[in-house]
């Protein structure tokens, strides 16, 4: 930037204080360009200055949203510690069972942190909760259309998703050498005419299943969360193949090829 | 008072708002019924009339925890411990309006709300009292100068 007579001060107020000065036409229409070189670049500082704002002011945000989640993610964790040590046989039992589910809901968030749109492939989410246990795929199959799941409802669905496949490990098809775990899913209208998204788990080939005698947490676990969290159900059918489990959430959760349901 | 207090619990969280029931019960409160939306924690607080109300800043519904409390305490008097991850000073300044019990941040420990729901009840306990001496106090001006 120039300074002395082209000062943007002196260029504002020059002119008309030293009107001897500027008289010369070739004179005075450098000023202007000056003058207008000089207002630009006022301008283009400004609009800096604006976005400079502007992100400071989203970063705050980001931050404090960040703040929120992590303050809810660990109560959210110190309810399942409660509720899993209350229905532990030991501190073995605990240990197994309190990590397993740490670390499902470490990998749905892992996904959830992969996508920039927060949302979840479906057939992604299952990879990372039945994967593990089905022998990275050559045990269970996946079938349905290419549907992404909310980032609202991908943590339940996802912690729902790992206790079946842990149950399936413990006491159902997945606990012998030939059982399998096949799982469709699609959109259909539900009984009050509303879409839903509609999973079947459906497991073969393990041992005979029957209703367990209590009622463990997984199993509450499964049959609460989506109806609480998503207004969803979810129904455990023990059949002489293997358990057979319909989930129905809402198909404001679920995106298909781009476009939103509902 | 004279009853176990009742409590309802406004909680978008399935794991949460059981823990938090559980603690409750425990301790020999009565929760009177979960609540995810804003909507809902009316409704519900409209039907069983709780003592107070256990609620969560952020809700699943777009109208957030503040603004259900104020309409549940401008409309039917009952009034709500706050429970947030992250409450700045302009939330505390909004949620005045309905009268709170106290704030309690997310994450607490059971002994934690345990404390701040005691203290609330204690409020309450406070308020209801004064209420009642205050209209003891005027029936009796009422009866003195009926009588004279």
């Amino acid at each position: 930037m120039n300074h002395g007579d082209n000062d943007p001060h002196t260029g504002l107020h020059g002119p008309s204080s030293e009107p001897s000065a500027t008289h010369d036409p070739e004179e005075m229409l450098t000023a202007d360009q000056d003058l207008a070189a000089q207002l630009e670049a006022l301008r283009r500082d400004d609009a800096e200055l604006r976005n400079l704002m502007a992100s400071e002011e989203q970063q705050r945000l980001l931050v404090a949203e960040l703040n929120h989640r992590v303050r809810n993610m660990l109560q959210v964790v110190i309810g399942l510690a409660h509720q899993t040590l209350r229905r532990a046989q030991s501190l073995q039992d605990f240990e197994q069972s309190f990590m397993g589910r740490i670390l499902a809901l470490a990998r749905a968030y892992e996904l959830l942190s992969n996508e920039r749109c927060n949302n979840v492939p479906m057939s992604q989410l299952l990879a990372t909760q039945l994967g593990p246990f089905a022998n990275e795929g050559r045990r269970y199959t996946g079938n349905g259309e290419h549907v992404v799941i909310a980032s609202s409802a991908a943590l339940s669905l996802g912690l729902v998703l790992y206790e079946l496949a842990t149950n399936a490990t413990k006491y159902g098809a997945l606990s012998t050498a030939e059982g399998r775990v096949d799982v469709s899913w699609r959109l259909a209208t539900g009984e009050d005419g509303r879409d839903e998204f509609l999973l079947l788990w459906r497991e073969s080939g393990g041992p005979p299943v029957h209703p367990p005698d209590r009622c463990g947490f997984g199993t509450e676990l499964v049959q609460r969360q989506l109806h609480y969290e998503l207004n969803g159900t979810a129904s455990m059918d023990f059949e002489p193949d293997g358990l057979c489990v319909t989930l129905a959430i809402p198909a404001q959760y679920v995106v298909v090829e781009g476009r939103s349901l509902k | 008072m004279n009853h176990r207090p009742r409590i309802q619990i406004v909680e978008d969280q399935y794991l949460v708002a059981q823990d938090c029931e559980r603690c409750l019960e425990q301790a020999g409160f009565a929760c009177t019924g979960f609540a995810t939306t804003a909507s809902n924690a009316f409704d519900l607080a409209e039907r069983d009339r709780p003592d107070l109300i256990l609620m969560d800043v952020r809700l699943a519904s777009r109208i957030d925890g503040v603004d259900a409390a104020i309409a549940i305490f401008e409309r039917l008097g009952i009034r709500s411990l706050f429970v947030s991850a992250y409450a700045d000073r302009l939330l505390r300044e909004q949620a005045r309006l309905s009268r709170p019990l106290g704030w309690l941040s997310k994450p607490y420990t059971q002994t934690e709300l345990l404390q701040a729901v005691r203290r609330a009840i204690a409020e309450l306990e406070v308020e209801r009292k004064a209420q009642r001496e205050a209209f003891i106090a005027v029936s009796a001006e009422a009866t003195s100068r009926l009588n004279s």
